[in-house]
């Protein structure tokens, strides 16, 4: 959507006024007074060759605007003293005049006409030979061509020694037709290359209006820098004048693809106008084709460029700060340098007399280039930060992808020791554990084998009991205890032996595991087979809290090395703390005549 | 008040002939039939009707499970007992999923094994600290979880006497705590077992299993 507002139609209006104004003050190639050099503010106007009769008129002279098909011819004449003989070589300088000249100088035809190519953007020097004006009085005969639709102008001109005008000759030439020719050359160059660019991109039409503009602007320039009307004169007057319009319309595309506007209206309006006007100039008899196209293209260019003004005033959030600071003034002043050309095409006596329209392709055309290769930066570094944003996680995901498989690995490692040890121990329970029942049922039922045999085999089987609970039970120290609980209960009953069981919290011993969890089983085991041997207690009381395993009686106590004692407790105690220590657990014993209380402490 | 009919499946004979030894010592229960395969054990099942079954989880042509699951979809009243050497969680709980009301050791006492058969019948299903902690898991996981909503979560008491049993503690040193008869408590681990049982969800108990062996 295309924003615009009045303040803002108003606002750049006031803009381009002021530019305008200071271009007008400004006033580029101002022709003055050259020391050492003549300057010829008046001339005789003739009425034929002959110069039968004639006015004086002043320079600036311009012929009233006629509407006739047909060249005509001004014949002119001014006659200068010279005081004193010329040195060296003399030279008449005409900085500003239309359309082309014979210059005759004491009756000498020293510059025939160059037409069809014209001087109107093209300052003359002409030499005047040393030999021809040694006499005191020297006569300048000029005949001025033109068409009298578009007007014959002579703006004052110059004589004097060669060497003083010859370089503001070259001057002027330089930023009248050379600067427009430099300009030529670099449309030439930036219409290919773009077309090139829009070629491999397709879809980027910036391209392709940016270079069309160029190719265009080359029409008006080919005009300005050679002064050359290289096809049948409507043709080419049309040509000239208008391709300004359709640069302004090519432009203006260019610029509404650039801000992605979708609207079409603005650029078919100027299409249409553009297509009735050619239709006109083409219909309309031939001395009404330089003033209808000029006023075809003030009301077709001026209102254009004004409009786009608005859009990019109005839209400039569209683009960056830096961006609208160089495209906005650029428009603007190629605007003014556009108004300041028509002032000089259209009013029959223009007071300035240097054209600076050739400027403004340059002008607009580098502007052009700008934005296109300022978001061709822009992009390229948007990529850059793509690039390293996406390096950045590729880098990421593959830490984290070899952290994962790493885990993975660890995983498969932990799942495969589970497998095995679950089937270890299925096979230990259905093998062996099944066996030791087995005979041990036999041995019940048929009353075969002693004590010792049975139970050296309960031991066996209660043992590996206490093998499979601590492998299923080891992250549960209390549950791992219960176990023993229910494994031992039976046996102390026998003995006469009753547990207080006093489990409050979970122990958490340093280290951990099933072989960990297998040394506490057998810690509190053998401490309970001690009780239920040597202690003559009738109870044993477990506590458990979250630092602590004590395993207390209410026996008789024992001494240590006791010789009355077959089996060495000693070798019992020497087990109990080297387990202990594994556990990570500090283990401690104390025994009185009241009893006896093994400590593991985790603390 | 006639004897309960007991039919054994077990592999191994001395065993058979230690549990037969047990029951025939024991009042009020009788021995109906053996069998040392699966599928003899399934045939006379049906053809006996017993009143109580007591089946090894490990048998030579299948396991002792699809026993269980038969009881539980029989059309006269049969309770499953599963016949264990050591009472391991992993396989207890799959016999509970699958129905069985408890479990019993292979090399406890004469006396002992009658007792338990006797408890199961009264509805007191054994229990120990290893398998309350699996329960516990279970019934945790499955709880707070949508994914398994067959698995009915436990009532505060039912959780407090799991974790109880878990830490060792008897049924009568839990009645005391909480203040209750040993009865009771029997009464809730019950009830735990049937929430168990509900679930059909063997996922659950493969989870369960696997936490036992992890």
């Amino acid at each position: 959507m295309i924003r615009w507002s009045i303040g803002a139609l108003v606002g750049v209006g006031l803009l381009v006024a002021v530019l305008l104004s200071i271009l007008f003050a400004l006033n580029f190639g101002k022709i003055r007074d050259i020391p050492g050099a003549v300057m010829v503010k008046q001339v005789m106007l003739c009425d034929g060759p002959a110069c039968a009769s004639a006015d004086m008129v002043d320079l600036p002279f311009s012929s009233p605007i006629r509407f006739d098909p047909e060249p005509t011819t001004l014949h002119m004449r001014v006659t200068l003293e010279q005081a004193a003989p010329a040195e060296g070589v003399n030279a008449v300088y005409f900085p500003k005049l239309a359309d082309n000249v014979d210059v005759r100088v004491n009756g000498l035809l020293l510059h025939p006409n160059t037409l069809p190519y014209r001087l109107w953007n093209t300052p003359l020097l002409v030499t005047v030979p040393g030999l021809l004006v040694a006499a005191g009085e020297v006569q300048i005969e000029l005949a001025l061509y033109g068409m009298p639709s578009e007007g014959l102008d002579l703006h004052p001109f110059f004589y004097g020694p060669k060497d003083i005008l010859q370089p503001y000759e070259a001057l002027r030439s330089f930023f009248s037709q050379g600067l427009a020719r430099f300009a030529l050359g670099l449309m030439c160059i930036l219409a290919v290359a773009l077309l090139v660019v829009w070629m491999f991109r397709r879809k980027d039409h910036e391209y392709l209006w940016l270079g069309l503009s160029c190719a265009t602007a080359m029409i008006t320039l080919v005009h300005f820098g050679y002064g050359v009307v290289s096809a049948e004169y409507r043709i080419w007057t049309l040509s000239w004048i208008l391709s300004p319009a359709l640069y302004t319309l090519f432009l203006l595309k260019f610029l509404f693809r650039f801000l992605g506007f979708a609207s079409r209206w603005p650029e078919r309006t100027i299409a249409v106008a553009l297509i009735l006007y050619v239709s006109l100039v083409l219909v309309l008899p031939l001395e009404y084709t330089f003033a209808v196209s000029m006023w075809g293209n003030v009301l077709i260019t001026v209102p254009a460029a004004y409009f786009g003004l608005l859009v990019i005033w109005c839209n400039r959030r569209l683009m960056t700060p830096l961006d609208f600071g160089v495209f906005f003034p650029c428009l603007n002043i190629s605007t003014v340098m556009g108004a300041y050309e028509l002032y000089m095409m259209l009013h029959e006596a223009p007071t300035r007399t240097m054209h600076l329209f050739h400027f403004m392709p340059l002008v607009m055309s580098l502007a052009g280039i700008w934005l296109i290769l300022s978001r061709l930066i822009h992009s390229l570094r948007d990529y850059e930060d793509l690039t390293a944003s996406l390096n950045n996680r590729i880098i990421e995901k593959s830490a984290e992808l070899e952290a994962s498989f790493a885990e993975l690995a660890e995983i498969r490692q932990r799942e495969a020791i589970a497998a095995e040890r679950g089937r270890i121990m299925l096979d230990l329970h259905d093998g062996i554990g099944g066996q030791l029942v087995s005979t041990l049922s036999y041995m019940r039922r048929n009353d075969v084998g002693d004590d010792k045999c049975r139970l050296a085999l309960e031991d066996a089987l209660r043992d590996l009991a206490l093998m499979l609970d601590s492998m299923e039970n080891h992250d549960s120290l209390v549950t791992l205890l219960g176990m023993l609980r229910t494994r031992l209960e039976g046996l102390l009953s026998e003995n006469g032996i009753e547990f207080d069981w006093q489990v409050q919290g979970e122990p958490r011993p340093r280290n951990t595991g099933p072989s960990q969890a297998l040394n506490l089983s057998r810690i509190v085991q053998e401490a309970i087979t001690n009780v239920i041997k040597h202690a003559q207690a009738d109870t044993i009381t477990i506590y458990v809290d979250e630092n602590r395993i004590r395993i207390s009686d209410n026996g008789v106590g024992f001494v240590a090395d006791d010789p009355g004692i077959a089996e060495n407790p000693s070798h019992g105690l020497a087990n109990m703390k080297r387990r202990s220590q594994l556990l990570g657990a500090r283990f401690s014993i104390s025994s009185s005549p009241k009893g006896t209380d093994v400590m593991l402490d985790f603390a | 008040m006639t004897d309960h009919s007991v039919l054994i499946i077990e592999d191994r004979a001395d065993i058979v002939a230690r549990l037969s030894d047990a029951i025939n010592v024991t009042d009020g229960l009788t021995l109906v039939g053996c069998a040392s395969t699966l599928d003899h054990g399934l045939n006379l099942l049906f053809d006996l009707k017993p009143r109580i079954l007591l089946v090894d989880i490990g048998l030579p042509d299948g396991s002792g499970i699809e026993a269980v699951r038969a009881c539980a979809a029989a059309d006269w009243q049969v309770d499953a007992v599963v016949v264990s050497i050591f009472g391991d969680e992993a396989r207890v709980l799959e016999a509970i999923q699958a129905g069985a009301k408890g479990y019993l050791l292979k090399g406890a006492d004469l006396g002992q094994i009658g007792t338990d058969i006797l408890s199961v019948l009264d509805g007191g299903s054994p229990i120990s600290p290893g398998i309350a902690r699996h329960l516990l898991a279970v019934v945790k996981d499955g709880g707070t979880s949508s994914v398994e909503p067959g698995l009915s979560p436990l009532t505060e008491r039912e959780a407090e006497i799991l974790q109880a049993v878990a830490r060792g503690y008897k049924r009568h040193e839990i009645a005391q705590q909480l203040g209750i008869s040993a009865g009771t408590v029997g009464n809730h681990i019950t009830s735990i077992y049937r929430k168990l049982e509900v679930s059909t969800n063997m996922e659950a108990v493969a989870r369960a299993s696997k936490k036992g062996f992890l």
